[in-house]
């Protein structure tokens, strides 16, 4: 009779435990993925900066490893992104109010959550001048 | 003692799986909030620094628009291109200059459109902060304070904010505001301090253009006249005013001027005068001359007439081909003019103010005419003794011919000396009433002018009001030579005040404007050579260790002009081209400045402790300053190739207000600097 009430508590307990303890994995795995999304993303951006922009042709949600020229992985000095993620870049030629022209940059990198196989994305806007 | 032990042993275990997972799960939690938290504002950050940029544009488009030297653009706040109206006005305080301190929002379309696509709002302001005057509230050196002049820091803030984050991309660069004029010596066509080793009167002037073996230094302050012309005296006040001035410091200038072959190309401007005759017993020996009177009552005789002329210097006025008429002066004193055409040529006559002890020397020649027998006689200088005791005078006349005109003159040397030939030295700036329109032909066509000989209504309109001499004012046609000098510009306002002239070699105020330094002035060239164009971007005020020595030609970019201080010695060997007129100043600190360059120089040039070495052909398109000035002699017999001329670059005055509010520069640290709060 304990062992049978110490079986029923113990199992009690042990389910929320047992949410506790895999929650915690799928946050942390989150917060990984997330941060490593946040690398390969601003490290493309920075990579960008470092292009004369006017070289930089107008793209629509083209995968990185499929663009060529200035954006080559290779000729912006990244590697490519890790197994799991992707690196989708949006890019649009605008023009300012003083006739500037500016190249509108989206990045959007994607991942599939490895618990819930969930996609996931991390997305970076930024302009660059001199498109 | 056993029962029982397992519950609690389990409950206890559990506790402490629960405790763990709690804490597991706490620390994931917090791990993904940081997470988040840093992805937003990384994320935040990239949407900032794109704003940032579209903030750059718009300051990078108003210091440029600041920058354009176009008078078109002037005043600044007044004449603001639409685009940067908004912007630009909120910067400006009604008089035009810059604010103290000012901030405001800057809308975008593309900052709408980014902000759109993250789901971030972002607040763009453009900000603008007077860190310190470049000088401080006292007058140094004579040179009071432009309150125009200092330190901005401009700062662009991204004030982005969204769910997961907020933060502020700052970027920020100093702004050194700066004008370009130099407002003591840039009013200067030629500042010279002392006279040092030149030869005030070097040019061999004859009558022979086949001799010709040097010509003078034409200088054009500026505008020039036509060769006859004249003006009302207002009008004459208001060309001086309107010219570079020429500043000739040290022992007295007695410049003789310039007879240049005959050539109005190289004479001296407002030298020659023609013939004139007048009846004997009249004119400023008036009742006098009887024996000559007398004589023409002989039928056989004829009349006499004096006649007289002034002309400047050559050497034949000393030889028998123009009747030995000055030779008693000696003939270096007639052989040699002036190395200066301090008014231009006659071809080109361009008066201005000279200030110091500068005088002009012309030759008056004289002599009697008789238009009976067509005798055209000279009458000799000649010191008293030579008219007293010689029986014959230099010119051939005669023993009875003596006779006669010392009988005329009643054998008084003081009367002789009225009609005789002889050289004339007057302060430098009476040469400028040749140009003066007196509207009475009485007045206009008088023989010679002098400024006290005016009428007292005249005078007064000759009264130079911007211009103080040891406190007082005075004619532009006295000589101007004194202690102290103060000048106001055209709008009264005080340039510099009670500044000892010659004395003066504290450039402080320059200094204190500059904003880089550069080792080199390679290193300088590097920075401010524009790789494509090959054109020279100054827009400011930078110091130069060491020397310069020019050896390629420059070109300087519209609106880029600026000072070159440079603290050892500067050689120009090569031109210096400055398509927009620009002011540019190259500054000698404490050095000399030679230049070699024969082709044209487009520049001022500096050197006011050291010497100015101009070759034996030049010419220079803007200003000289400098404690003395060596000329290099023209060798060989090519003189012909050896044209010498300064010409002032009307927009380094800085009594022009409208010159003075053009030459505000900005100059700015290379690049921005960023930071995220």
């Amino acid at each position: 009779m304990e062992v049978m009430v110490a079986v029923l508590i113990a199992g009690i307990i042990a389910t929320p435990i047992y949410i506790l303890f895999s929650t915690s994995r799928r946050m942390g795995a989150s917060a990984k993925h997330l941060v490593e999304a946040m690398g390969i993303g601003s490290s493309y951006i920075s990579s960008l900066k470092e292009v004369q922009a006017n070289l930089v042709p107008e793209v629509t949600s083209a995968e990185d490893t499929s663009l060529n020229g200035v954006l080559e992985l290779e000729s912006l000095g990244i590697p490519p992104c890790p197994e799991g993620f992707t690196r989708t870049l949006t890019t649009q030629k605008v023009i300012s109010e003083l006739g500037k022209v500016y190249l509108e940059v989206s990045l959007i990198v994607g991942w599939k959550d490895p618990v819930t196989g969930k996609p996931k994305n991390y997305p970076l806007f930024t302009l660059l001048p001199g498109g | 003692m056993r029962k029982g032990f397992l519950v609690p042993l389990a409950i206890a275990i559990l506790a402490i799986l629960f405790v763990l997972g709690t804490t597991l799960f706490m620390v994931s939690r917090q791990h993904l909030h940081s997470a988040r938290f840093y992805a937003d504002r990384e994320s935040a950050y990239h949407v900032g620094a794109g704003c940032v940029e579209l903030g750059v544009e718009v300051l990078e488009s108003f210091l440029e628009f600041l920058n354009n030297p176009d008078p078109a653009t002037f005043p600044k706040h007044e004449n603001l291109p639409t685009e940067l109206e908004e912007i630009g006005s909120q910067f400006f305080n009604p008089d035009g200059s810059i604010k103290e301190d000012s901030a405001t929002s800057l809308s975008s379309t593309l900052k709408d459109s980014l902000t759109g696509s993250s789901e971030f709002s972002v607040d763009l302001r453009l900000g603008i902060k007077q860190m310190k005057l470049l000088s401080g509230p006292d007058t140094v050196g004579g040179v009071p304070p432009d309150d125009r002049e200092a330190i901005y820091l401009f700062t662009i803030t991204a004030d982005v904010t969204g769910e997961g984050a907020s933060l502020k991309v700052i970027a920020f660069k100093q702004w050194r505001i700066v004008n370009i004029l130099l407002p003591v010596l840039g009013k200067f066509t030629l500042f010279t301090r002392d006279q040092g080793t030149l030869t005030v009167n070097g040019v061999p002037d004859t009558k022979l253009p086949a001799d010709l073996r040097a010509i003078p230094i034409a200088i054009n302050s500026g505008q020039s006249l036509g060769s006859t012309e004249k003006l009302s005296a207002l009008d004459l006040k208001k060309h001086i005013l309107s010219q570079g001035w020429i500043f000739l410091g040290g022992s007295p200038w007695s410049l003789s001027l310039s007879h240049g072959w005959g050539a109005e190309k190289y004479q001296d401007a407002f030298t020659t005068r023609g013939l004139e005759y007048y009846k004997v017993g009249e004119g400023v020996r008036s009742g006098k001359d009887s024996r000559l009177i007398q004589l023409s009552l002989n039928p056989s005789v004829g009349e006499f007439e004096w006649w007289r002329m002034i002309t400047g210097f050559y050497k034949e006025l000393s030889t028998t081909e123009e009747f030995e008429v000055l030779s008693h002066l000696g003939v270096d004193l007639v052989s040699y003019s002036s190395t200066l055409n301090l008014y231009g040529t006659a071809q080109n006559p361009s008066p201005t103010l000279v200030l110091g002890d500068v005088r002009r020397r012309w030759a008056l020649l004289q002599g009697l005419f008789n238009e009976k027998n067509g005798i055209w006689a000279a009458l000799p200088f000649l010191q008293r003794d030579e008219f007293e005791t010689e029986p014959t005078w230099p010119g051939g006349a005669s023993p009875s011919s003596v006779a006669i005109i010392k009988d005329n003159f009643d054998d008084d040397y003081e009367e002789y000396k009225f009609q005789m030939s002889q050289v004339i030295e007057e302060g430098y700036n009476e040469g400028i009433l040749r140009a003066l329109d007196l509207s009475d032909p009485a007045w206009n066509d008088r023989f010679h002018l002098e400024c006290e000989g005016l009428e007292s209504s005249v005078q007064d309109l000759l009264l130079l009001e911007s211009l103080t001499v040891d406190s007082m004012n005075k004619r532009f046609c006295n000589r101007i030579v004194g202690g102290v000098y103060s000048l106001l510009d055209e709008d009264s306002k005080l340039l510099f005040e009670e500044v000892d002239l010659e004395s003066f070699t504290n450039l402080s105020h320059l200094e204190r404007r500059s904003a880089r330094e550069y080792e080199t002035f390679q290193e300088f060239l590097q920075e401010h050579v524009d790789p494509v164009s090959g054109l020279l971007d100054l827009g400011g005020v930078v110091t130069i260790k060491g020397s310069v020595n020019i050896q390629t030609p420059i070109v300087i970019a519209i609106g880029k002009g600026g000072n070159l201080l440079v603290e050892g010695n500067v050689e120009i060997g090569a031109p210096i081209q400055n398509p927009g007129r620009e002011p540019f100043t190259i500054v000698s600190l404490g050095g000399d400045l030679k230049v070699k360059a024969s082709s044209p120089v487009q520049a001022s040039l500096v050197a006011l402790e050291g010497t100015l070495f101009l070759p034996s052909r030049f010419q220079i398109e803007g200003a000289i300053a400098s404690d003395t000035v060596v000329i290099d002699v023209p060798s060989g017999s090519l003189p012909l190739a050896s044209e010498r001329n300064l010409i002032y670059n009307l927009s380094l005055d800085p009594t022009k207000v409208a010159n003075r509010n053009s030459a505000y520069r900005i100059m700015q640290d290379p690049g921005w600097s960023f930071t995220v709060q």
